[in-house]
């Protein structure tokens, strides 16, 4: 056991370092300088403008070696200090990625945790059923291959412009005061509703596929036709039949989840959410660095530790993993 | 044995009712603080958006356009304002300023004037407003370096300068320069703070204050209506009728347009295609002109070739370029006539009476795509079988004009001057780079052509001058002269006219005539139309907007420098619509 999370922190910890270093390098090999968008926009005289170019150049250290940057990176990083945005000097990393995450796991969270389930119930259900799979079949295709952007888009068309049944951005309505009313809770989950929908349906899509193939497959086995023969129940062979088809579907909930976080950012931007999706889509306009790589770092932590949690699940739902750890000796 | 067994275990849909009305219980209880919604009224609440994009910085004014939208102009005052319509300077919390000398100006500050903390505005609060100049981080800190000193005694504040004044530059500082109180920025008052540092609570002599409440950088700023603003007990005022302005920020043009037409959004000011057929379309949307232009012009949008580079460092060839592109098309085919084409001087219509028209007469340039080809043939450049032109040293033209990627409207146009300039034998392919690549190509002059509108309207054609001229050129242009035009003559003539008070007109007229006829001498940048100060206002709960057609004149825009010229007049005229 030990040695089998052990062996996974560090590849996790690889893919730590790797990921944050490329995290840190990207935006660096856009074109454009952040310090004169800045300094264009105050629009100032000539002296003035070199000035405070040169202060802020100093202030974000983008006047040393860029060895030394990385490395200053790095030390910061360790200390918790993800820099200050370029974009909103003076205002800590930290903050913006902490007003904006609220948001995005409202939506991440239960778009991922829901779709999962019901989508696996919904596959299962539709397995061996001519009805229903004659119509989850073709739907959940379609879904599964829809962009989440496309989707929101479209949602936000027809349901939000032309019926106006939902309102088509921001996080809650601006005319509400803020503060914990009823109303404004209503507000929120409101706002909430049209890009936690095209996360879901999307989502739900490929795991109601995903499973109903999974279930064909696992009662068409020899152990699924051998416990018919012994006649047991339809429910009994159908929840062996379901355990063992969860398995992969697991795994590819670790894998899913980059997808879906991609989604989310995209979503956002579509519905005006200000999530961190709408925040790096300003931090990119504006080549703000430090945000960028301060919202990728996030994301970057938030699928390693996703992937650790299922990994640790995966020990617990498969009994094999655990066989084959006792056996090694650990 | 059973049945007990069965009736000490509820059943799954008894036990899931029970777990249901616990958890509302607790609910109830752990938050009874839950009361009813508390909305900005919309009847007394006036939405604008179209200025602020992305996360709302904060609240230093010193700090040009990275602060909240109305910051100044509802909050921190300016001295004058200034009127580009009527071309009139209005006192504001000064009462009167002037030459009293040739190197001294006198103001005099208005009595009666109260901070929102209660505390009475003084000449001394002038001062070290004024005084701010002296670090480096200040956008007026090149100009108060030739200033010797400033004194307040009594209600009037005198600045001595060091020689000659740039009587332009102070003039048009003077309604630009906001008034912050100085206890606000006690230990802040340094130069890095000064670019970077942000109040969380401003204080200012305007209208209105922050709803600190209602705050959200994310999403609004919201400004609450104060009690007993100056303007109004001095009678120069109606009292604003909207208790609440929230400026919304904006993600999209899409949302915007959906705000607008669904009446969230009361002023907009974004660029939105089609809104002359929106006017029309029942939406309850007013422009400014009820006809085309529908808008005022707030910039001119030119073409600006990189001078450092062949051909077009060659004047020939610019005048070519110019000749060959059909302005009339991109503003009726691209812009659906919302905007209006530049004339050959490219000053902007409110700066009409310094255009000297005989010049343009002579010296103005105008869509012809055969006397394109006649001024390069004549040139020296030579027409190939591919009826395009190559270079006199045989070498051939293959030019791209970029816009960055996004600006639909700049897209299209430049796809227009294209195919334009390729009619006439100039090969030229547009080019959509992302905005941070467009702009460091501009900056560090290593473009072909792109588009550029970075003059705004000013009292001054000054401005627009200085734009076109300063030097000298750096590695790096951020603001002025992304041609790389090097003209010292041109340039001795703008710091001349900088140099030449506000009241001598026949003086500035004098230079101006000559820098106008050296400018379309030279083309250094070739004027194609006025961008317009996007505007489309809803009329389903404020009326009375800014119109041609109505006296009220004032420009209709929440954009940053425009409240201190007449946009605080559109918060103070407008009336509910009392729906």
């Amino acid at each position: 056991m030990l040695r089998y999370f052990s062996r996974k922190l560090i590849t996790y910890l690889l893919t730590f370092v790797v990921a944050v270093t490329i995290d840190w390098a990207i935006p660096r090999f856009m074109p454009g300088n952040p310090v004169d968008s800045l300094v264009s926009r105050i629009a100032m005289q000539p002296e003035a403008a070199q000035a405070l170019t040169s202060f802020y150049m100093k202030a974000f250290a983008l006047d040393q070696p860029i060895w030394q940057q990385y490395l200053n990176f790095w030390g910061a990083l360790l200390q918790g200090d993800l820099g200050r945005s370029i974009m909103l000097f003076p205002t800590p990393v930290t903050v913006l990625i902490g007003r904006a995450i609220p948001y995005t796991l409202s939506l991440l969270l239960p778009a991922i945790l829901l779709s999962y389930w019901a989508g696996n119930r919904t596959g299962a259900l539709a397995a061996r059923r001519k009805l229903l799979d004659n119509t989850v079949l073709p739907i959940g295709y379609v879904l599964t291959a829809t962009p989440y952007m496309w989707l929101g888009i479209l949602l936000a068309w027809l349901l939000a412009s032309t019926l106006r049944w939902f309102p088509m951005a921001f996080g809650y309505d601006p005319s509400l005061q803020m503060e914990w009313s009823w109303t404004f809770i209503g507000s929120l989950a409101f706002h909430w509703f049209l890009p936690f929908a095209s996360l879901f349906i999307v989502a739900f899509g490929g795991w109601a596929i995903g499973m109903r193939n999974m279930i064909i497959y696992e009662l068409e086995s020899d152990y699924a036709h051998y416990l018919e023969a012994l006649g047991a129940p339809t429910r009994l062979v159908r929840r062996y039949a379901y355990g063992n088809a969860r398995l992969p579907q697991i795994t590819g909930l670790a894998l899913q989840l980059g997808a879906v976080v991609g989604g989310a950012l995209v979503t956002e931007i579509v519905f005006s959410y200000p999530g961190l999706g709408w925040l790096v889509l300003g931090a990119i306009q504006n080549l703000d660095y430090f945000l960028i790589q301060g919202i990728f770092l996030f994301i970057i932590v938030g699928i390693l530790l996703a992937n650790l949690v299922v990994d640790i699940v995966y020990v617990f739902v498969d009994p094999r993993t655990r066989l084959s750890m006792q056996g090694s000796g650990a | 044995m059973i049945s007990t067994a069965k009736a000490a275990r509820p059943s799954g849909r008894a036990r899931r009712v029970a777990l249901m009305g616990v958890a509302a219980l607790a609910l109830a209880a752990g938050v009874p603080s839950l009361a009813n919604a508390a909305s900005y009224p919309r009847n007394e609440t006036l939405y604008t958006g179209g200025t602020q994009w992305g996360n709302i910085a904060g609240f230093n004014p010193m700090v040009g356009g990275a602060h909240a939208t109305g910051l100044i102009g509802l909050v921190n005052e300016t001295l004058f304002r200034y009127d580009p319509l009527k071309d009139t300077y209005l006192p504001w919390l000064a009462e009167k300023g002037e030459w009293t000398a040739d190197n001294v100006y006198t103001l005099t500050i208005r009595k009666g004037v109260k901070w929102s903390d209660g505390s009475a505005f003084t000449a001394a609060d002038v001062k070290w407003n004024l005084d701010l100049g002296q670090y480096d981080t200040i956008p007026f800190h090149n100009l108060y370096t030739g200033i010797k000193s400033v004194e307040a005694s009594g209600n009037t504040v005198t600045v001595t300068f060091d020689g000659t004044p740039k009587y332009q530059e102070w003039q048009n500082q003077i309604w630009n320069i906001p008034m912050s109180k100085p206890s606000v920025w006690k230990g802040h008052e340094n130069a890095k703070d000064l670019a970077s540092w942000s109040p969380d609570n401003p204080i200012g002599t305007g209208p209105y204050v922050l709803d600190k409440a209602g705050y959200d950088p994310t999403t609004r700023v919201v400004y609450k209506k104060r009690d007993n603003w100056w303007a109004v007990d001095a009678g120069l005022q109606p009292s604003p009728a909207p208790k609440y302005i929230i400026d919304l920020v904006n993600s999209s043009n899409n949302t915007a347009l959906g705000l607008v037409l669904t009446g969230q959004e009361d002023l907009n000011n974004n660029y939105l295609p089609g809104v002359s057929k929106l006017i029309a379309g029942g939406y309850g949307l007013q422009t400014y002109y009820p006809q085309p232009p529908y808008m005022l012009a707030a910039n001119t949008a030119w073409l600006v070739p990189n001078t450092t580079k062949a051909p077009m460092n060659d004047v020939n060839f610019r005048k070519a370029l110019a000749a060959s592109i059909n302005v009339d098309q991109i503003v009726s085919v691209d812009y659906g006539d919302m905007v209006a084409k530049a004339n050959s001087t490219g000053l902007l219509p409110i700066w009409d009476k310094w255009v000297d028209k005989d010049a343009v007469a002579k010296y103005g340039f105008k869509y012809d795509p055969a006397a394109a080809k006649k001024i390069l043939t004549d040139a020296g450049y030579k027409l190939g079988a591919d009826g395009m032109f190559t270079q006199p040293d045989g070498s051939p033209i293959n030019l791209k004009v970029a816009v960055p990627n996004g600006w639909s409207d700049w897209m299209q146009a430049i796809q227009m001057i294209s195919a334009d300039a390729k009619a006439a034998g100039i090969n030229i392919t547009p080019d959509y780079p992302d905005y941070n690549a467009w702009q460091q190509a501009r900056n560090s002059g290593t473009f072909d052509l792109v588009i550029d509108n970075s003059a705004q309207m000013s009292d001054t054609p000054f401005t627009y001058y200085q734009y076109m001229y300063t030097l000298p050129i750096l590695q790096n242009q951020t603001n002025f002269n992304f041609q790389r035009f090097e003209d010292k003559d041109a340039w001795d003539l703008v710091q001349k006219l900088d140099s030449t008070k506000k009241d001598d007109t026949a003086g500035m007229q004098a230079i101006l005539t000559q820098l106008e006829t050296k400018s379309m001498q030279d083309l250094p940048e070739i004027p194609l139309w006025y961008n317009g100060v996007w505007s489309q206002a809803g009329t389903t709960t404020w009326t009375n907007w800014p119109s041609s057609t109505t006296a009220d004149n004032y420009i209709p825009a929440m954009w940053n420098g425009y409240l201190q010229m007449t946009g605080i007049d559109v918060i103070t005229h407008v009336k509910p619509a009392g729906k």
